[in-house]
């Protein structure tokens, strides 16, 4: 298999090999590119000039399982009715009917480009620096969270039930010194390898190699 | 005489309720709702393109002027067929 073209921050080039191996890993592991290691091209507000972006996390897919879910039955609901209509005289017209299925693409193409762009823009971004986390809740709603890495005092794993197990999806939640805000990064592809690569990248930040 | 009151004043007004009519408000309010749902996804994604800068920004922000588009085309065309049927 070919390697893909590395794009190694000066910082990590001296850093031990494994943790850049085992990053570029997770990153070939992922499914649509979920886990992007050392990513080109990627920015986000605030971030410094000589701040490096280690890997950008978005959610496994299987976390929007129950929106995809609710597109489908949109799509259904009209047909279903028509159908019966068929059988039973229930309430309008057939042109009552070809409207409502009308109005089900329309309805559903809005929540599944939202549930794409809730995916998309629902983002854990881990620097040399800082942990940002980024989430799209809906069209009305979003939030911006960051952690320095200094201060992070512990971090944990868990995967979610049955779920979790298959499809190797968990949360991972850092605590924070202080009594502020408490991270968790949830739903989350590999959450053991990704809390290895968060202890590493903190163990490396008090040393000062990065 | 009397029986042209009669006949005026007997059976002028009857109310009649259709289901399928009233059906038809809450469709149409669906309409609109996804129409401004849209709206507000198209400022969501102005700030969030702001806030994650990546190479498919622009790419992103086409699709969510698109779907406004067609949410109205299909806003206005499913109003028209479900107020006609």
């Amino acid at each position: 298999m070919d390697k893909p073209k590395r794009n190694i921050p000066k910082k990590f080039q001296k850093s031990k090999k494994s943790f850049v191996d085992r990053v570029y890993l997770e990153s070939q592991k992922s499914s649509f590119n979920n886990v992007s290691a050392f990513p080109k091209g990627v920015s986000f507000y605030g971030k410094d000039s000589d701040e490096d972006i280690v890997l950008v996390v978005r959610a496994h897919w299987i976390a929007y399982l129950p929106d995809l879910f609710v597109i489908l039955l949109v799509l259904l609901l009209p047909v279903l009715l028509l159908f019966l209509s068929g059988f039973y005289p229930l309430i309008g017209t057939q042109v009552l009917y070809i409207g409502m299925i009308i109005l089900s693409i329309g309805v559903a193409f809005t929540l599944l480009l939202s549930t794409l762009l809730k995916w998309y823009y629902t983002v854990n971004i881990i620097t040399d620096q800082r942990i940002v986390v980024i989430k799209m809740n809906n069209a009305f709603s979003h939030s911006y969270a960051e952690a320095q890495l200094e201060k992070i005092e512990d971090m944990t794993h868990h995967h979610l039930g049955f779920i979790g197990t298959f499809f190797d999806v968990g949360d991972v939640q850092i605590d924070t010194a202080g009594h502020g805000v408490d991270f968790v990064l949830r739903m989350l592809p590999g959450p053991r390898e990704m809390q290895d690569i968060l202890n590493d990248l903190l163990e490396m930040k008090q040393k000062g190699d990065i | 005489m009397e029986s042209i009151y009669e006949q005026l004043f007997t059976n002028s007004l009857t109310l009649s309720i259709n289901l399928g009519d009233i059906l038809k408000i809450p469709l149409v309010v669906i309409l609109l709702a996804n129409i401004f749902y849209s709206f507000m996804l198209l400022l969501k994604v102005k700030v969030l393109i702001d806030t994650i800068e990546t190479e498919s920004g622009r790419k992103i922000k086409r699709i969510v002027y698109l779907n406004l588009g067609l949410s109205i085309v299909v806003g206005m065309l499913g109003t028209f067929i479900i107020l006609l049927g």
